[in-house]
C-alpha cells in the first residue's frame, strides 16, 4: 500500500480534528433554544467566505476584547476577522473546525453561565468571561450543555490560539487581510 | 532522457553546498548543484512578517513548505507528534537558493581557538560525547579569510580584545550602531566589558558590485530590497554558474545516494518539480543539506553495502544533533531607545565566550535584531497581561523603550539528541521523515544562567528600569544553528567523516555543512559553515589535481 496514504490518516489523527463537517456539529447544538435561529449560518454572506454572519459578530466581539478600541481602532475595525476568515481557508486552514465549533461555543457557554450570549455581555462582563476560560475554569467540565458546546476542544486552548491569531492579524502585514492600514504600524510610530 | 554523467554533485546550496559548488567548478569539475527550493526574492516576499524566516507563523516563505514536509518531533516524554516547517519543533532551514544566507541576520563569527579544542579546554563533561576537532583554528584561518573575501564581510577586530588572531583585516569597515546599539555600547564599557561592532555578511559600502546597506527595519528573516546582504546566492553561485561548468538544478529534491558495485557511490536519484523520478550519475558527491537532512539522506540510503544507511557503520549518523541554547534578558526604560534603524544587532561582547569560571563554555552577548510588531506581542515582561487594553497600552508605550540583550550558549553534545529517520511517517515523496528527539543537558542550562546573568548586569549598567532574564528549557536544540550530526573526527568508532569532510570508508562522499561540527561555538555559525566548504572543497580539488579520481 503507497505509504502516502498512510500518513496521511495519520496525520488527521495526529491532529487531533475530525472530519466532520459543521452542518453536522449544528445540528447536535440545536438543543439549545438560542441556537435554533443559529442554523443557517453557512447561508451565502457576501462579506466573508467562512465565516457566517453570527459567526463573524462573535469574533469582532472577541477581537475587540483581546485588541480593544480607545485611541487607536481595536480588533474589529483593523480587520482582524477578516484576517481569520482569510486564514481560515489559507495557511490557518487546520484550525477551521476549532473556529466552527469554539466561536458558537462561546456564545453559548456564556449564555449558560452569564444568562447572556457572549456577542450580549457588556465589555466588562465579556473580559470576566474570557478571563475566566484563559484560567481554565471551564476546562473538563462535565454534565449539561457544556461539554457538548465545546466538543472536543478546550475552551482555554481555543482562548490561547484565537488571542494569537488576533495578534497576527492585528500586527501582520495587511496583504493576510487585517491591520487594515497599516493601523498597528502607525500605534507604534513605525514608519509605512 | 539521461542525464550527463559530471564530475560532482552537490545536495544543497546553502552556506556550505554554495562555496563548494563555485570551488569545485572553478577548478573545472563539472558539477550539478540540487537545490530543492527555488529563486527567493524581496518583490515578491517584501516586508511580510508572518510568512518571514524569522517568525513564521502562517508560513515560511523562503521554504521548506507546508504542503510537501513533515517531520517527527519527540517531546521529553517521548511522545511522537507530525510537525510542519512553520511549527519551530520542525527545526526548519530555508528551502531556496542561498538556503537561510538569503533570510539571515548575518553575523560573520569566526569561532574562537577554544571552540576547536573544547575537551582540552573544559575536560570531559558528564553525559556529553564532547571531543576536540580534528582540525585548528590554524586551519580553518585561511577559509575564514576566503569567505569573508569572498562572499564579504563587515568587521573590524580591533576593539575586540577576545577576537582570535587572523591574517588579513575584514574586506570593509565595521558598521557604526543605531541609538540603542550607541546606549549599549556606552553600558558595556561602563560595566567593564568590551563592546564592538559585530561582523556581519552585510555591505558597510559597496562590495562585490553590490550597494551598501540601508538599515531596513526587515532585515533577519528577510531578503534584502537593494540586494547588501551576501549570501552564497549572489556571490559564489553566479560565480560558479559564470564558470559555465555548473549546473543549478532548482526544485529538485533529492531523496537517494545511490551506491554502485563494490560500494562506491554512483550518484543521487531526485524528484523534479513535476513530481517525475530522475538518477545524476557523479565521480563524487558532496552533502551539504543541513544538519537534518544530510543524515537523513544517508539514513534514507541504505543497501546491501550499507545496511545500516550510508556512514552508519558505527551507529553515528545522525547523533550529536546541536543548535545553541539561546539564553539573555529584556529590558525596559523609561524614554525612547528606538530610532528605526535596522536591523537592530551591532554591538556585541565576547567577555564572556569562554574562561568563566565554574562554567562550561559560555556564548557571545549582542543586542537583538529588531522585534517586529507580530514577534514583541510575545517579548513583554512575564506575568504582563497577556491581551486586553494593557496589553495594547504595552505594545504602544514600549515598543520603543524595549531591549535584549541575548547570546547563544554553546551546548555540549550528546549522544540521545539526535535525527533518524522515521518507520512510520513519510513525506510527499514516499521516503521516510526525520525524527528529531534530545535534549539539552544541566550543565547547558547552568551556563545559561550565568549567560543571561551578565546579560542582566550589561542591561542594568544602560538603566533599564526592568529587567528580565529567559534560560531554555531542556528540549533539543537544533534551529537554523543545526549541527553535529556527521561529525568529523580521526577515529571512524566515534566520528561520521574524517577532517576532510570525507565518509569513514567511503572515498567519493563528503559533507560541507553544519553536520560535521564536533561542537558548536559559542557563536552563530553561518561563516564556520562557509569556511568548511573552502576546506572541504579544498582538498577535494588538490586531490583532483593530482590525479585522485576518489575511486
Amino acid at each position: 500500500m503507497d505509504g502516502k496514504h498512510d500518513n496521511a490518516a495519520r496525520d488527521v489523527a495526529a491532529s487531533g480534528l475530525s472530519r466532520r463537517t459543521f452542518l453536522a456539529a449544528s445540528a447536535a447544538l440545536t438543543g439549545g433554544a438560542w441556537f435554533a435561529g443559529f442554523a443557517p449560518i453557512r447561508a451565502a454572506d457576501a462579506e466573508y467566505a467562512i465565516l457566517g454572519a453570527k459567526e463573524a459578530a462573535i469574533m469582532d466581539a472577541l477581537a475587540d476584547c483581546i485588541i480593544p478600541p480607545g485611541e487607536y481602532p481595536g480588533g474589529k475595525e483593523a480587520g482582524v476577522t477578516r484576517f481569520i476568515d482569510q486564514q481560515l481557508g489559507g495557511y490557518l486552514a487546520s484550525y477551521r473546525d476549532m473556529y466552527e465549533t469554539c466561536l458558537p461555543a462561546l456564545n453559548a457557554g456564556s449564555r449558560a453561565k452569564h444568562g447572556d450570549a457572549f456577542v450580549e455581555l457588556d465589555e466588562d462582563e465579556q473580559i470576566q468571561y474570557l478571563t475566566e476560560i484563559e484560567a481554565g475554569e471551564y476546562e473538563g467540565q462535565s454534565g449539561g450543555d457544556a461539554e457538548n458546546l465545546w466538543e472536543s476542544y478546550s475552551p482555554r486552548a481555543f482562548f490561547n490560539t484565537a488571542r494569537d491569531h488576533c495578534m497576527m492579524g492585528f500586527y501582520g502585514h495587511p496583504r493576510h487581510g487585517g491591520n487594515e492600514n497599516w493601523v498597528s504600524y502607525r500605534m507604534l510610530g513605525l514608519r509605512v | 532522457m539521461a542525464n550527463k554523467h559530471v564530475n560532482a554533485i552537490v545536495v544543497g546550496s546553502g552556506a556550505g553546498g554554495g562555496v563548494v559548488a563555485k570551488e569545485l567548478s572553478e577548478a573545472g569539475l563539472t558539477v550539478v548543484l540540487f537545490e530543492r527550493g527555488g529563486w527567493a526574492s524581496y518583490a515578491e516576499h517584501g516586508n511580510d512578517e508572518l510568512t518571514a524566516q524569522r517568525s513564521f507563523p502562517l508560513q515560511c516563505y523562503f521554504g521548506p513548505d507546508n504542503e510537501r514536509y513533515r517531520r517527527v518531533a519527540v517531546d521529553q516524554q517521548g511522545n511522537e507528534r507530525i510537525v510542519y516547517p512553520n511549527d519551530w519543533a520542525y527545526h526548519n532551514v530555508a528551502a531556496c537558493v542561498g538556503s537561510g544566507t538569503v533570510s539571515y541576520g548575518a553575523m560573520a563569527w569566526r569561532f574562537m581557538e577554544e571552540d576547536f579544542t573544547m575537551k582540552s579546554v573544559y575536560g570531559h563533561v558528564e553525559g556529553s560525547t564532547l571531543e576536540d576537532w580534528p582540525i585548528t583554528y590554524a586551519d580553518l584561518e585561511p577559509c575564514y579569510e576566503k569567505a569573508e573575501w569572498e562572499i564579504g564581510v563587515a568587521g573590524d577586530d580591533s576593539e575586540n580584545p577576545f577576537a582570535p588572531w587572523r591574517n588579513k583585516p575584514h574586506p570593509m569597515p565595521a558598521f557604526g550602531h543605531n541609538k540603542e546599539a550607541r546606549m549599549l555600547e556606552e553600558a558595556a564599557k561602563k560595566a567593564g566589558f568590551h563592546p564592538f561592532s559585530i561582523p556581519m555578511l552585510r555591505n558597510s559600502e559597496s562590495y562585490g558590485g553590490r550597494r551598501a546597506c540601508v538599515h531596513v527595519r526587515n532585515c533577519v528573516g528577510f531578503a534584502c530590497p537593494v540586494d547588501a546582504k551576501n549570501g552564497t546566492h549572489n556571490t559564489v553561485i553566479p560565480t560558479a554558474l559564470e564558470t559555465g561548468n555548473c549546473e543549478l538544478r532548482i526544485e529538485s529534491q533529492v531523496v537517494e545516494i545511490l551506491t554502485g558495485e563494490s560500494g562506491r557511490i554512483t550518484g543521487v536519484a531526485y524528484f523534479d518539480s513535476e513530481g517525475r523520478k530522475h538518477e545524476q550519475t557523479a565521480d563524487i558527491v558532496v552533502l551539504a543539506a543541513s544538519a537534518t537532512e544530510t543524515p537523513r539522506l544517508l539514513l534514507n540510503s541504505a543497501s546491501r553495502y550499507f545496511p545500516e544507511g550510508v556512514g552508519n557503520r558505527h551507529d553515528w549518523v545522525g547523533r550529536n544533533l546541536q543548535g545553541h541554547a539561546y539564553c539573555g534578558a529584556d529590558g525596559l526604560f523609561d524614554e525612547d531607545i528606538y530610532d528605526d534603524v535596522g536591523p537592530g544587532a551591532s554591538v556585541a561582547i565576547c567577555d564572556f565566550a569562554h574562561n568563566n569560571p565554574g562554567v562550561i563554555g559560555g556564548a557571545m552577548l549582542a543586542n537583538d535584531f529588531i522585534r517586529l510588531p507580530y514577534a514583541f506581542t510575545g517579548a513583554h515582561p512575564p506575568g504582563s497581561p497577556r491581551w486586553g487594553r494593557a496589553h495594547k497600552e504595552h505594545q504602544k508605550n514600549y515598543y520603543r523603550r524595549t531591549a535584549a540583550v541575548r547570546g547563544p550558549v554553546q551546548e555540549m553534545p550528546n549522544f540521545e539528541s539526535r535525527v533518524q529517520v522515521s518507520q512510520d511517517v513519510r513525506d510527499h515523496w514516499g521516503k521516510p521523515v526525520a525524527k528529531i528527539s534530545g535534549f539539552k543537558l544541566d550543565t547547558d542550562i547552568e551556563t545559561c544562567r550565568f549567560i543571561a546573568g551578565k546579560a542582566q548586569e550589561w542591561l542594568e549598567a544602560a538603566g533599564a528600569s526592568e529587567i528580565w532574564q529567559s534560560v531554555p528549557g531542556a528540549g533539543v536544540s537544533g534551529g537554523q544553528h543545526q549541527s553535529g550530526t556527521c561529525r568529523m573526527g580521526d577515529d571512524p568508532h566515534t566520528s561520521v567523516t574524517n577532517k576532510y569532510g570525507q565518509v569513514h570508508d567511503v572515498d567519493n562522499l563528503f559533507i560541507a555543512d553544519g553536520s560535521l561540527h564536533v561542537t558548536n561555538g559559542a557563536f552563530n555559525p553561518v561563516l564556520t559553515i562557509m569556511a568548511l566548504g573552502y576546506w572541504v572543497s579544498g582538498y577535494i580539488v588538490k586531490e583532483w589535481e593530482r590525479g585522485n579520481r576518489f575511486r
